[in-house]
């Protein structure tokens, strides 16, 4: 175990943490998935290649955990429910009720996204990448990258329009290539 | 008129597109209403979702993830939030500084806390490397440390509160004295910082030696988390009790206020304690 991907996974907890409060919507779920991750991730640090990137290798260890747990909770029965924290609801008024819900409801739709898609949305999406580099970071091509980054939208649109003010776009194939990449810069 | 996938509606959202493609989406949607009701599906869900979950990057991180990651139950790395970084006097307080040092050491404190921002942001105490130890500023003469004359220069004419800019290493570094303090051995010594971007801070403790060479009682490194808006932090009191414990050890009276410490400097450092 070298210092430096220590000191590398110090620089990236902040991250990882958000990362991990979009999938579980709590704060104190997110911490303990972070907890899991890094003890995974420090057990293994053998199998990171020094040179590829640590954010995408961590988050798909957290991922992996992630839907470990939501599977076991299914198998017991249990209703996997981000709503569990709601109890901050109402502290500061009806703002901070509708962001709450909001956060939980688009938490609950990242969650339950495939693994595929969910990764390249973070990558995009919260952690900001350009398309090109997230696809440099995933070892995908541009046009996947951005037909999972449509699907992923699409149902997370779906999910926070449920009050039929938004309308829903109509769920169409998608082409897990597209064409006319080239287009793009 | 072609229609256009959602994949380069979405490409369009997020500012993805060259100008060609651009033009040709916008003539698209102007003309089509279901491409508009599309659209809106990734402009609601854009790169503004890092927004709903930023809290993390606002906040302090859990001591014990800290912990966890640096192998540490706090002896090698102590973390400490930016907010609530202290006076450097409080671990001193049987020795209060002279009002107008505290009054900067606080200011100091609170002008970088608003430069910070809301960032999260905490200081990590490192265990001093070779390479920091020596970096640019300390030479070994005898054995003994003594300050490289960037750092030199600094110590033996700015003044506590000021900021020195200095270029050592062909970077630019923002040597801070801190303050500046006698012992009982008729020398005066100055505790300093020297910040860097992108690289650790320094802290450390120099004496001036009367072949007017300034000797590194201690220097350790520190790495400051960079700040949201680009800027660097000084070290948090954690990062600095090895040093409080030297300084504790030589002081000799107390801390020489503004004004004496114009006349020392102005003595060339010399002379009995104001």
């Amino acid at each position: 175990m070298t210092d430096d991907i220590r000191d590398r996974m110090v620089e990236l907890l902040p991250r990882l943490r958000r990362f991990s409060y979009a999938l579980t919507g709590n704060l104190d779920k997110a911490d303990d998935l972070v907890q899991e991750t890094c003890v995974r991730a420090l057990t293994s640090a053998d199998q990171w290649q020094a040179g590829t990137r640590l954010d995408s290798w961590m988050y798909r260890i957290a991922q992996n955990i992630w839907f470990d747990r939501m599977r076991a909770a299914k198998v017991r029965g249990e209703v996997v429910d981000v709503d569990a924290a709601i109890d901050l609801v109402g502290e500061d008024g009806r703002d901070v009720t509708e962001s709450i819900l909001t956060l939980k409801a688009v938490a609950r739709s990242i969650g339950e996204l495939p693994a595929d898609q969910q990764m390249v949305l973070v990558h995009v999406c919260i952690d900001g990448l350009s398309y090109k580099d997230t696809a440099d970071a995933l070892g995908i091509p541009i046009g996947t990258v951005m037909s999972r980054l449509a699907r992923a939208r699409r149902a997370l649109h779906s999910a926070i329009a449920d009050d039929g003010s938004v309308d829903s776009p109509e769920t169409k194939p998608i082409e897990e290539e597209v064409s006319n990449v080239r287009n793009l810069r | 008129m072609c229609e256009i996938s959602d994949e380069m509606l979405m490409a369009y959202a997020d500012g993805e597109l060259a100008q060609d493609m651009r033009a040709r989406v916008e003539a698209y949607l102007a003309v089509a209403p279901q491409g508009r009701r599309r659209l809106a599906a990734f402009t609601a869900t854009g790169r503004g979702l890092a927004d709903i979950f930023d809290r993390p990057m606002r906040e302090p991180m859990p001591q014990h993830l800290l912990d966890l990651v640096t192998g540490s139950q706090s002896e090698r790395t102590r973390a400490t939030r930016v907010f609530s970084v202290t006076p450097i006097s409080l671990g001193r307080q049987q020795r209060p500084l002279p009002s107008t040092t505290r009054t900067w050491a606080l200011a100091a404190s609170f002008a970088t806390l608003l430069a910070a921002g809301v960032g999260s942001i905490w200081f990590l105490q490192l265990t001093p490397t070779d390479a920091d130890a020596t970096y640019g500023l300390a030479i070994s003469i005898d054995g003994k440390k003594t300050a490289g004359s960037a750092l030199a220069s600094a110590l033996e004419t700015a003044a506590t509160g000021s900021s020195a800019t200095r270029t050592i290493n062909s970077q630019a570094a923002s040597i801070r004295p801190i303050f500046t303090f006698g012992t009982g051995k008729s020398e005066y010594c100055r505790q300093y910082e020297v910040l860097r971007k992108d690289m650790p801070g320094l802290a450390g403790v120099a004496c001036r030696e009367t072949d007017g060479t300034w000797r590194i009682e201690t220097q350790i490194a520190f790495a400051p988390r960079r700040s949201t808006d680009g800027g660097i932090a000084p070290a948090g009191r954690e990062t600095l009790a090895p040093i409080e414990a030297v300084v504790n050890r030589m002081i000799s009276g107390d801390v020489l206020g503004v004004d004496d410490e114009a006349r020392v400097m102005n003595g060339g450092w010399r002379g009995a304690h104001p």
